[in-house]
């Protein structure tokens, strides 16, 4: 039965065109995954369903749901169907809460909206559903604010709101994109099972193709607001025809090419050699508040002991949740937190013991590259001036034209022009500022590059073309890195080696391919189950297809 | 995905930034007001009606004239060559005042972000302590103690800018510092200094600058109130709030000589206000965002 029919939908704001002809059917418990880049009109398609539409937008098309046409139906009937037919669940789980409610209030609310309960009947389902979740009441209190929960409990409390009154479509925009890699798992595995004991039809839209691939029976790939390619899975994806779609799997599978054979720290070729970045028992502790004002502090250790030997032109993956410690520890061996305990040698020197000389000849060997593009340069200054920023380094010993070859040699490397220097960083996609943010790490020619969640603001196929650029420019200077990343394929593409970090500890270090193959350690094997992986999905959609599991 | 960003960047400051303030209403009566003043500020030095400081006795409490525009005081002053007097005095002042307030003010906010701990705090805490005492009370004890006069007036409203200046510069620095062009900064062996001065001042020179309309006004606004109670400017130099003060006694024959003064100080106010709220809306984008396209979210 066909629950959801969108017909030629095309939506424009401000006269904008944002959507064309968007068409597509849902049946009662199907699952649809949506797929595409940033800006491809995922969300907007969601919004639209929703009719949460922002201003001065207009909507021709119909969307059909059990039989009405949502499009032009008054804003009283609509009330009356979200949250009731239709629920939705939001990217980032703390906006989609309100701070000042608990969250048994705000189900609570959702439930007593739709339905005709008295008070302490609606409690008493609210708490059913924070259940069903699996925020067990016993633990998890209702009387909860949402800042008192972790990330993938809120998520879950947002989910129960979506599916109180079990709706018969829900719609979930990048539901995990927010969250460690574990919890993750968690929850597609939560709703997976939501949608099957409700038979709701789910609407699941995501940038990420292996999560899309493990959980939808029709998936539509979107781009520049029309759908180019939609079908049943796992079949879609041994037949994609456009060019686009093509592209998003190869490079959602990306993996860049080596010239050169992986660097192991056991190799004996690196016997006499000493390690560019070398850091013993290193600990970062941070003071806890006080819980009563003549109380001792307690401490947190962000860093608890770590060891890290990195040689030259070797790539070491640091993989861990976030919170576990990386940054953190990224800071200290960039010289810029001082460790309560430990050693950190670059090259020759410890930063911390340097003197000012030393320091700066050290800061010319590492340098580092961000995750967040747009925060990565000062908007107000030209590209060519954030990019010639470690040149300080050298003081006034450069003269102004070496400087200026300094600057080109650096763009050069990462594929951009001379002219680039002269433009604004708002003048830059995601991922020129992400190769300008490299240009920056190069100039001085350092020995040791660290990287952290360099790719992760970016779209898939933007991803591969700057994995691609890490892997030729380690090749090709012979650099170092310490790869910092929560997501494992990215790692598994470009590392010798990787470290997994759980709370401020490194459980595990090896070869790369050891570690994602056969794993010792049990967060470590947590960890690698819970990664969705794209292949793999596809392998177990295609088996479950040829003798479906019994229900 | 356009995230709305938290500074503006350089191109919002080109040729489209004014050609917006045009369609902003407050923007524009705020600075035509504002610039009505000042005009008559400048004006003042070069050409004034009549000689505002000469006494005529024969010509006192004339009504609005071709010859006395807005009429004359009880010692036959023209009040309007006093208004334009009282505009340069209030201005002069309140610039005077908002100069110390943010010559002292950001770089002890802009300090006190970069250093962090006890620093951070001793400052912060004097700021607390100099904004416990109201603005008017502590201008008044501290030209009690100095005596009063215009320097005096200005210095007083000047200290108490100071911690408004630092808290906003801060504020503002903090949430830069954590950004991650800073951290870039640093690696390339920057100091605080240098980094305050090359990346931190020009990114927060919007707020400083709306900061700056808005405290200007509440400065001509106190230096009334002060002359208004006899420790602001001293005659024969007329002021706007001792023009106010002086037509009490006439107010039952002359209210003209109250209604004119209080105009004034009123017009200006509003116009530094409506300024600084206009340049508000132009310069901070997540007002701006909701004027454009939807939040342009698509993602």
């Amino acid at each position: 039965m066909t629950l959801l029919q969108l017909t030629n939908l095309s939506l424009s704001i401000a006269g904008k065109p944002i959507l064309k002809d968007i068409s597509f059917s849902l049946d009662a418990g199907q699952c649809l995954g949506l797929v595409g880049e940033s800006g491809s009109g995922k969300s907007l398609t969601a919004l639209s369903i929703m009719q949460l539409l922002p201003n001065r937008s207009s909507l021709v098309g119909s969307i059909d749901l059990v039989g009405d046409d949502l499009v032009g139906l008054s804003e009283q009937a609509l009330c009356r169907r979200r949250g009731n037919v239709m629920g939705m669940i939001f990217q980032e789980p703390m906006t989609a809460l309100n701070p000042l409610k608990t969250i048994g209030a705000q189900v609570e609310e959702c439930i007593r909206l739709h339905a005709s309960v008295t008070r302490h009947e609606a409690e008493e389902l609210a708490i059913k559903q924070l259940q069903r979740v699996g925020l067990d009441t016993s633990r998890t209190s209702p009387d909860r604010f949402p800042h008192q929960l972790s990330g993938g409990q809120r998520q879950r409390a947002i989910i129960a709101m979506a599916i109180a009154m079990q709706p018969s479509l829900v719609i979930a925009d990048e539901p995990t994109t927010a969250l460690d890699v574990t919890s993750q798992a968690e929850i597609l595995a939560l709703l997976k099972e939501l949608m099957l004991e409700d038979r709701s039809a789910l609407i699941l839209i995501s940038h990420d193709l292996a999560v899309v691939a493990d959980m939808a029976d029709k998936i539509a790939i979107m781009k520049d607001g029309a759908i180019v390619e939609a079908g049943p899975l796992p079949a879609l994806f041994n037949e994609l025809n456009h060019p686009y779609s093509k592209g998003l799997f190869a490079a959602s599978t990306h993996k860049p090419t080596r010239k050169k054979p992986p660097l192991f720290s056991d190799a004996p070729s690196l016997e006499q050699q000493k390690p560019i970045l070398d850091a013993k028992k290193i600990v970062r502790s941070y003071p806890l508040p006080r819980s009563f004002p003549y109380l001792e502090r307690s401490v947190t250790r962000a860093v608890d002991e770590v060891d890290l030997t990195i040689y030259q032109g070797q790539s070491v993956g640091l993989v861990g949740e976030s919170g576990c410690g990386k940054s953190t520890l990224a800071r200290t061996l960039l010289g810029l937190e001082k460790p309560q305990d430990g050693t950190v040698r670059i090259g020759r020197h410890d930063p911390y013991a340097a003197g000012k000389e030393d320091l700066l000849n050290v800061r010319k060997d590492i340098q580092i590259v961000f995750q967040d593009p747009n925060g990565s340069f000062n908007p107000r200054h030209k590209i060519g001036q954030s990019i010639a920023e470690p040149l300080h380094l050298y003081r006034n010993s450069l003269s102004r034209s070496e400087r200026d070859a300094r600057i080109l040699a650096s763009l050069e490397q990462v594929g951009l022009d001379a002219s680039d220097a002269e433009k604004y960083p708002h003048e830059f996609s995601g991922g020129q500022r992400q190769r300008l943010a490299l240009a920056r790490a190069l100039i001085t020619k350092p020995k040791i590059i660290i990287a952290d969640e360099p790719v992760s603001a970016l779209d898939v196929s933007i991803r591969a073309q700057i994995l691609d650029l890490f892997a030729d420019l380690r090749d090709r200077l012979n650099l170092a890195y310490l790869f910092i990343s929560h997501d494992l394929s990215v790692v598994r593409a470009i590392t010798d080696e990787v470290m997994v970090m759980y709370r401020g500890k490194i459980v595990e270090r090896g070869r790369t391919e050891d570690i994602f193959s056969a794993p010792q350690n049990a967060y470590t094997q947590t960890l690698m189950n819970a990664a969705p992986n794209l292949m793999d999905a596809i392998d177990k959609r295609q088996r479950e297809q040829k003798d479906p599991p019994a229900k | 995905m356009n995230k709305p960003r938290l500074f503006s960047s350089p191109s919002d400051r080109g040729h489209g930034f004014f050609a917006r303030g045009l369609h902003s209403p407050s923007f524009v009566i705020g600075g035509l007001i504002t610039l009505f003043f000042v005009a008559l500020a400048l004006l003042s030095f070069v050409w004034t009606p009549h000689d505002a400081l000469s006494v005529n006795i024969a010509d006192r409490l004339k009504p609005m004239s071709s010859t006395y525009w807005l009429g004359t005081d009880q010692y036959g002053h023209d009040l309007f060559s006093m208004i334009m007097l009282g505009a340069r005095n209030s201005i002069a002042v309140a610039l005077v005042a908002v100069g110390i307030g943010a010559g002292i003010g950001v770089p002890l906010g802009t300090w006190a972000a970069a250093k962090g701990g006890w620093m951070d705090e001793s400052i912060m805490r004097l700021g607390d302590f100099i904004f416990a005492f109201p603005a008017i009370i502590s201008a008044i004890m501290i030209t009690a103690l100095a005596g009063p006069g215009a320097i005096n007036a200005i210095i007083a409203i000047g200290i108490f800018n100071i911690p408004v200046f630092a808290r906003l510069s801060r504020g503002a620095a903090l949430s830069l510092w954590t950004r991650e062009f800073i951290f870039a900064a640093r690696l390339s062996g920057k100091g605080s200094i240098r980094i305050t001065i090359e990346h931190i001042l020009p990114n927060i020179a919007n707020l400083l600058i709306v900061q700056g309309t808005i405290q200007f006004s509440l400065g001509i606004l106190a230096e009334a109130g002060l002359s208004y109670v006899g420790l602001g400017t001293q005659p024969p130099m007329p002021s706007w709030g001792q023009m106010l003060s002086e037509a009490q006694t006439w107010l039952m024959m002359a209210p003209q000589l109250a209604i004119i003064p209080g105009l004034a100080i009123i017009l200006t106010v509003l116009g530094l206000n409506l300024l600084g709220d206009g340049l508000r809306d132009m310069l901070d984008p997540k007002i701006r965002s909701s004027l454009d396209i939807g939040g342009s979210k698509a993602s």
